[in-house]
């Protein structure tokens, strides 16, 4: 939708309304709500928590109104997968309300959400009470004031790879093994979606666990799948003397692209052949792609 | 997390749905009536968020869905009118035993796999007069001028539980009435307001019967799509919201009579 430069009414200043934080709420805990979520899936819900300085004052001085005007504070979300928008909480006020802190919180349905969550706080206008200034909105629920967009990426790596659990004994892969990846590091043109496969070993429960039923307290678990996976897929191209020599040759949507892509993304500034020499000392090369991957770094 | 049972559906890569799609069209709802299956080689499943659906449970779907095609002159070719209460009666159908989440939903694969793999031959039946892939192959969450995605999306959007005919909104406005509003996609993804706007609509065309209502949907559509640039409508409760829509209709409705009076 085209965005709106200028609205056809008096507007206050954007330091009237400030988030201070963005928290989101795990359990009882609460904890800084970063930009993506990588254990999430459609089964878990949202629970967020912003907190907000709100200047009561100075919104009223500066759009001229009577201290009967009736505002509303609410945290919005929309999310780009699914397309939807919804509201959370929402607080309404007039000149009586005193300056300071409030807290909005949104619990968000998992099952309404794809690809990335972006988080909005709005100032509305509800009702003009006595007010009789012509340039005040006409319409309840105009947009007074809007905080910057907070964007969560939602749907981590993990979540990403068709996963299966299997019972690693009817199987060829090495009977007591957690998990087998299974792709072709020599075609690098199959599809991500399509070819490549997480088998996970049912007799091991809390592997099986931990990929299928998502809990803060497994997710130490899955953080060590994702840190293997970063590992094999990685060590794996760099074998292949084609993704060496052009890289880019491989299309959207392929394993060769988002191998490249996770290159990019970890090791900003190395050259192809840097990572390769990297990869030949494995400690370093474990201890240094857990720090750009952020391996355990929610759990601090 | 509602405790309630939702699937996770087989998922058909794009490029596999465009070939598959593309073969498709060149055939009769009587020569695919056969060719449908409930698995492919290429199929992948969401690894979490739900239950994978069983094979068991796709054939109960396509067997509700045949049932209603075979209402409906399946798979002779099928009327205008048919091809409408066709559309209804499986939007419900679809919305209803599908078991679906709008997360699961806005996978153009699932969709894909629906149109190319289970149920190819209704599809072809639908539109028989159409060799467009797009009523196969999943695109824009399968809800633009997919076969059954735009159906799902339609029923999702426009049934409320709390109604005593939660899906009243279906019977009541015609295939132009719901692609105006649906195809608007800033009011078709917010779902209290493309309800309150079916509603207002329903009223208005029933007051207004002398205006066209294809004019009357599409200059509110464009009413509202203007004002949602001002407003935030998912802040307002049902009575703001329906409050804000029958406004619309009515300066719509005022608009048009003027210049229906005052011709250029």
């Amino acid at each position: 939708m085209k965005r709106v430069q200028r609205r056809p009414y008096l507007t206050p200043l954007s330091d009237r309304v400030v988030i201070e934080h963005w928290e989101q709420q795990i359990d009882d805990r609460t904890a800084p709500l970063g930009d993506r979520l990588p254990g999430w899936d459609a089964g878990t819900d949202i629970h967020i928590r912003a907190e907000v300085f709100v200047n009561v004052e100075g919104i009223y001085q500066d759009c001229r109104l009577e201290r009967d005007a009736l505002l509303r504070l609410v945290l919005l979300w929309e999310s780009s997968g699914t397309k939807l928008h919804g509201s959370g909480g929402a607080v309404d006020f007039t000149y009586k309300a005193a300056s300071g802190r409030t807290a909005l919180t949104a619990q968000i349905d998992g099952k309404l959400l794809a690809d990335t969550l972006t988080l909005f706080v709005k100032l509305l206008f509800i009702s003009p009470g006595t007010t009789q200034h012509q340039l005040v909105p006409k319409l309840s629920g105009s947009i007074l004031l809007e905080t910057p967009p907070h964007k969560i990426q939602l749907e981590g790596d993990g979540a990403r790879f068709p996963i299966e659990v299997i019972d690693f004994t009817t199987t060829s892969f090495p009977h007591q093994a957690g998990w087998y990846l299974a792709w072709d590091p020599d075609d690098l043109e199959q599809p991500l979606l399509g070819d490549v496969r997480l088998y996970v070993n049912s007799r091991h429960p809390q592997i099986a666990k931990a990929v299928s039923d998502i809990q803060p307290e497994t997710a130490g678990i899955r953080e060590a799948v994702r840190l293997d996976l970063a590992q094999t897929l990685i060590r794996g191209v760099l074998l292949n003397p084609s993704f060496l020599e052009n890289p880019d040759r491989y299309t959207p949507g392929t394993i060769g692209a988002a191998v490249r892509a996770m290159i990019r993304l970890y090791f900003d500034g190395y050259t192809l052949e840097s990572v390769q020499q990297l990869t030949r000392h494995p400690h370093e090369f474990s201890a240094l792609l857990q720090e750009k991957m952020k391996i355990f770094a929610y759990e601090q | 997390m509602s405790s309630e049972l939702y699937y996770l559906y087989p998922r058909l890569p794009q490029h596999i749905a465009q070939q598959t799609a593309e073969a498709l069209v060149t055939r009769t709802a009587d020569e695919l009536k056969d060719l449908w299956e409930t698995s492919h080689g290429a199929l992948t499943y969401a690894p979490t968020g739900g239950n994978r659906i069983t094979d068991e449970q796709l054939k109960l779907l396509r067997a509700a869905v045949l049932t209603i095609a075979h209402r409906y002159g399946y798979p002779d070719t099928s009327g205008k009118n048919a091809a409408r209460t066709f559309d209804v009666e499986c939007a419900i159908v679809l919305h209803e035993t599908m078991r679906l989440h709008p997360s699961e939903a806005s996978h153009n694969e699932v969709w894909s796999f629906l149109g190319c793999i289970l149920l190819p031959d209704v599809v072809r039946w639908r539109f028989d007069d159409s060799t467009d892939t797009i009523r196969f192959v999943g695109r824009e969450r399968g809800m633009r001028r997919h076969a059954f995605g735009r159906l799902w999306w339609r029923a999702y959007l426009a049934c409320n539980p709390r109604w005593k005919e939660p899906y009243i909104l279906l019977h009541r406005l015609n295939e132009d009435d719901l692609v105006q509003v649906t195809e608007r996609s800033s009011i078709a993804v917010r779902p209290a307001l493309f309800r309150s706007l079916c509603v207002s609509f329903a009223m208005a065309a029933k007051s207004h019967a002398e205006l066209p209502r294809r004019d009357l949907m599409r200059e509110a559509s464009k009413r509202m799509y203007r004002l949602l640039s001002l407003t935030v409508v998912e802040a307002l409760n049902e009575g703001e919201l329906r409050t804000l829509t029958d406004d619309v209709f009515a300066k719509t409705a005022e608009a048009l009579m003027n210049a229906v009076e005052t011709p250029s």
